[in-house]
C-alpha cells in the first residue's frame, strides 16, 4: 500500500476544524497542547506548514502560560511538564521561541526536580520518566540545562534500567519501549550515551518488530504505529537501526492509514486514525528516508533545519 | 485513542443526537468546574463538583488538582478520628472510577496521593491488593497497575516477599505470556536472594519454563525470563584477544569480554609473561566507563615471541547491571612469527546451561514450524558454552542456527547475519567485509579482524 501525501497533508490541515464535527473530539480537549504539537509537527515533516494560523496559535500558546511560567494543555487548564514541553516544541516549531522568556519556564521546569533526581510532572507530585526528557529537552532547547542537577537524574533514569537494557517508568517496573525513548533521549540530550548498553538493548528492541512488520512496545503485545516512532528513533540514537527490517516497517505504517475517508493514520491497520499516530507514522517513515519527508532528529522530534537554527 | 475500531457504517442521526447531547452535558459540568476554580471556591458543592467531573473525564490532570486543594482544606477541618472515613470514602470512588478507566495516569496517581495521607496501612493493605488483582485478571498487562502494586508493596512494608512470589506463580500459571509478571518475579527474586541465587532455585524454575517454553515455544515472554535466569548463573568470561596491536612496543593487548563491564584493573585479572607477572594498566575502548572491550599495555614487558597468560583473580567485578562473578577460566596467548594462538584453560560450571541445550533440542525435534524462538535461545546458549569452554559449545552448530533464523524469521535477517558473519570469522579465523557494529560481537572475533579500520 503507498503511501498517501496529498491525503495526509489534507488530514493534518484539517484536524482542529473536522474535529469539531468528530464525535467524541471534545474528550480530547485538555490535549490540546500535545495536538497542535503532533499536527504542526506533521505538516512540518510533510513540507506543508504555512504562517497562515501562525499568529492565532503562537497567541494561544502564550495564553496558556501560567505565571509560575509553566503551560496548561488549553486554556484555564493548569501548568504541566508535558504541555510545557509540547508548548517549547511548537514554538520552536514557528521560530518563534524568542516570543518567551526563557528563564521563567526554566525555573518552571527546575522547580520540579525531586531530589532523587526524578521530575514530577507538576507541583502535586506524579512522577516517572517522561517527565525527565521533558524537562531536559526543554532545557535544552532553551539553553538552560545549568538550572538542574543533571547527573541527579542521570543516577535516576539508570535506577530505571533492566537487565533487557530497556527501561521501565520507574524504578523496578517493566521495561516498555515509550520509557525506553525517554530514558535513552534524556542520556542523549545530555551526552551520556555511554551508560547505555547499546547491543542489549538493540536486541530487546529488534525482538519488538513483530510479524506484521510494526513494533510493540513490550513482548507478546499488539503492534502499534507510535512504536514506529519511540523504537525507531531510539535505535537512531544507539546506531542500531540497521537491524530494522524498514520495508515490513513502512509497509504496516501505510497499511494503518485512512485512505478512503477523512485520511490519517491509526495504531494499526482498521482503527480509528487520529493525530498522534499520523504524526509518529510520518515521524517513522521521515527517520527511514521515504517519499522527500523532511528530516526529523531522532532525539528532540523537530525538523533537522529547525533544530539546527535553535542549538547551531 | 488507542484500538479504536474504525466504524463501517457512519453514525445513525439517533446516535448524533444522543452523543450531542452528552457532550453537551459534558461541556457544561467543565464550565462550570472551571467556573468554580476561578472563583477559589473550596467549599464541599464544589468538592461535590469535581466528583462528577473527574467521574466522566479521568483523564482531565486540572479537575484532580482541584479536588486535591479541597481536599487538603477538609482534611485540616476533619477531626482525627473521621479522617479515615473520609479518605476510605475516596478510595471507594476512585476504585469505581479506576475500573471504568483502567489506564488512566491521573487516577492511579490519586490513588497512591490519597494513600499517602492514610495513618493506618494494615487496614488497607488486602483491599489494595485485592484490586489490583481484580484489575490484573481484567487485563494483565496493565502496567500502571502493576507499577502501582510494586509501589504500594514497597510503601506499605511488605508482608512477605514469598506471598509476592507465590501471585506472580498464579499469574504465570493463568498465562505464560504475561511478560509483566514474569519481570515483576525477576525483582522479587532478586529481594529474595540479595546474593546469588540457589541452584536449587534455578532448577524448579528451569522446570516451570520447560513446562512453559514447550507449551508455547514462540513466547518471547517465556525465553526472555529464560534469558535473565541464566544469566545469573553466567560468570564474566574472556571471549578473544586482538593479535594485531601485539606489535607495538610494549606489546599491548586488546581483550575482549563476555559482558559490558567497569573498573578492570591488575587485582581483577593478572597478566603474566611466561611465568614473569607483568604490570600495566586497563582501560576501556570505545565506550566508557562500561565496555565489552579493553586494551591492558604493560609498563614493560621482554621481547620475543612468549607466551602470555591472564588469569582472572577477582571474584567480583561489576557489569552494567550490577556485580557479576568473573569466570575461574584461565586464557593463554601465543605469538609465533607467523600465528597467533589463544587457548583457554579449565571449565566452567556449565551444568544448567548444558541441560538446557539439550532440553531445547528435544523441543526442536518434534517442533516443525514454531521454530524461530528457540534457535535464538539454542544459538544463544551455544555462545556461552563455547565461552565457558564446554565441548558443547560448537561453532558449527552456532552457524547451522543462524543460517536457519535468516530463513524462517526473515523479518529479523539484519541482525541474525550480523551474528552469522561473527561466528563465520571465527570458523574461518578470518573475518568477512562486512562491517561489525555491534561492540558485544566485535569482542568475539578480535583476534581476526583489524581494528584501526
Amino acid at each position: 500500500m503507498a503511501f498517501d501525501k496529498a491525503k495526509q497533508i489534507s488530514y493534518l490541515l484539517s484536524a482542529d476544524t473536522r474535529e469539531e464535527e468528530d464525535i467524541g473530539s471534545y474528550s480530547f480537549e485538555h490535549l490540546r497542547m500535545g495536538g497542535a504539537y503532533w499536527t504542526i509537527g506533521g505538516l512540518s515533516l510533510l513540507k506543508s506548514l504555512n504562517e497562515d494560523r501562525k499568529e492565532e496559535i503562537v497567541n494561544w500558546i502564550l495564553q496558556c502560560q501560567h505565571e509560575n511560567g509553566g503551560f496548561g494543555g488549553n486554556l484555564k487548564h493548569d501548568p504541566h511538564i508535558t504541555n510545557t514541553h509540547y508548548a517549547v516544541l511548537v514554538l520552536a516549531l514557528y521560530n518563534s521561541l524568542h516570543l518567551i522568556d526563557p528563564d521563567r519556564i526554566a525555573s518552571y521546569i527546575a522547580s520540579l526536580q525531586n531530589p532523587d533526581g526524578s521530575f514530577k510532572g507538576d507541583e502535586w507530585g506524579e512522577t516517572d520518566l517522561r517527565f525527565i526528557y521533558c524537562g531536559f529537552s526543554s532545557l535544552k532547547l532553551l539553553n538552560r540545562l545549568h538550572k538542574i542537577d543533571v547527573q541527579l537524574s542521570v543516577d535516576y533514569i539508570l535506577r530505571c534500567k533492566n537487565f533487557e537494557g530497556a527501561f521501565g517508568a520507574v524504578p523496578d517496573a517493566e521495561s516498555h519501549a515509550a520509557y525506553t525513548f525517554c530514558a535513552v533521549g534524556a542520556l542523549a540530550v545530555v551526552d551520556r550515551l555511554d551508560l547505555i548498553d547499546a547491543d542489549e538493548l538493540g536486541y530487546w528492541m529488534m525482538l519488538r518488530q513483530t510479524e506484521s512488520g510494526g513494533f510493540n512496545g513490550r513482548p507478546e503485545k499488539l503492534p502499534d504505529v507510535c512504536y514506529s516512532w519511540w523504537i525507531l528513533s531510539t535505535f537512531f540514537m544507539i546506531n542500531r537501526q540497521h537491524w530494522v527490517n524498514y520495508e515490513a516497517l513502512s509497509e504496516f505504517i501505510n497499511r494503518a492509514q485512512d485512505l478512503e475517508g477523512k485520511g490519517g493514520i491509526a495504531d494499526r491497520a482498521g482503527n480509528e486514525t487520529d493525530v498522534f499516530h499520523t504524526f509518529f507514522g510520518i515521524a517513522g517513515l521521515s527517520l527511514m528516508g521515504y517519499h522527500d519527508l523532511e528530516k526529523i532528529d531522532p532525539i528532540y522530534a523537530l525538523p533537522e533545519p529547525i533544530l539546527k537554527n535553535i542549538l547551531g | 485513542m488507542h484500538s479504536r475500531k474504525k466504524r463501517t457504517q457512519p453514525p445513525t442521526p439517533e446516535e448524533i443526537a444522543k452523543e450531542k447531547a452528552r457532550l453537551q452535558k459534558m461541556q457544561e459540568l467543565h464550565t462550570a468546574v472551571f467556573a468554580s476554580m476561578e472563583a477559589q471556591d473550596l467549599s464541599t458543592d464544589a468538592f461535590d463538583l469535581t466528583t462528577r467531573a473527574i467521574r466522566t473525564s479521568s483523564d482531565i490532570y486540572t479537575f484532580f488538582n482541584y479536588r486535591r486543594q479541597i481536599l487538603l482544606k477538609l482534611f485540616e477541618e476533619t477531626p482525627e478520628d473521621q479522617l479515615p472515613a473520609l479518605l476510605k470514602k475516596e478510595l471507594d470512588l476512585l476504585g469505581g472510577i479506576i475500573k471504568e478507566s483502567p489506564k488512566s495516569y491521573t487516577l492511579w496517581f490519586h490513588r497512591q496521593w490519597i494513600l499517602q495521607r492514610c495513618k493506618n496501612l494494615t487496614d488497607i493493605m488486602e483491599r489494595e491488593l485485592k484490586l489490583c488483582e481484580y484489575m490484573l485478571n481484567k487485563d494483565n498487562r496493565n502496567f500502571h497497575c502493576w507499577d502501582y502494586r510494586t509501589w504500594f508493596v514497597k510503601f506499605a512494608g511488605t508482608e512477605s516477599l514469598q506471598d509476592e512470589l507465590l501471585f506472580t506463580d498464579s499469574m504465570i500459571l493463568r498465562d505464560f505470556s504475561n511478560f509483566s509478571a514474569w519481570h515483576y518475579r525477576t525483582k522479587v527474586v532478586k529481594q529474595i536472594y540479595t546474593g546469588e541465587i540457589p541452584d536449587e532455585f534455578v532448577r524448579s524454575e528451569l522446570g516451570r519454563l520447560k513446562n512453559a517454553y514447550f507449551t508455547c515455544p514462540m513466547d518471547q515472554s517465556i525465553w526472555n525470563y529464560h534469558r535473565w535466569l541464566l544469566n545469573q548463573k553466567e560468570p564474566i568470561m574472556i571471549t578473544g584477544i586482538s593479535p594485531r596491536e601485539f606489535e607495538e612496543t610494549p606489546k599491548c593487548f586488546i581483550i575482549g569480554f563476555s559482558h559490558n563491564i567497569k573498573g578492570i584493573n591488575e587485582n581483577s585479572i593478572g597478566v603474566s609473561q611466561g611465568w614473569e607477572p607483568l604490570q600495566g594498566t586497563w582501560e576501556p575502548l570505545y565506550t566508557q566507563p562500561f565496555s565489552y572491550i579493553w586494551k591492558f599495555t604493560p609498563s614493560q614487558s621482554a621481547p620475543g615471541d612468549i607466551e602470555f597468560r591472564l588469569s582472572p583473580i577477582n571474584t567480583e567485578l561489576t557489569d552494567i547491571n550490577g556485580h557479576k562473578k568473573l569466570t575461574s577460566l584461565q586464557y593463554k596467548f601465543k605469538k609465533t612469527e607467523n600465528k597467533s594462538e589463544f587457548s583457554v584453560e579449565g571449565q566452567e560450571d556449565a551444568t544448567f546451561f548444558e541441560s538446557e541445550l539439550e532440553s531445547i533440542d528435544e523441543l526442536l525435534r518434534i517442533e516443525e514450524d514454531d521454530r524461530s524462538q528457540a534457535v535464538l535461545r539454542k544459538a544463544q546458549l551455544l555462545e556461552t558454552l563455547s565461552f565457558m569452554n564446554s565441548e558443547k559449545g560448537n561453532i558449527d552448530q552456532i552457524i547451522a542456527s543462524y543460517q536457519e533464523l535468516i530463513r524462517i524469521d526473515y523479518r529479523r535477517a539484519p541482525f541474525y547475519r550480523e551474528s552469522l558473519s561473527v561466528y563465520n570469522a571465527i570458523k574461518n579465523k578470518s573475518a568477512e567485509s562486512s562491517p561489525i557494529v555491534s561492540r558485544k560481537m566485535l569482542a568475539k572475533i578480535l583476534g581476526f579482524i583489524d581494528l584501526n579500520q
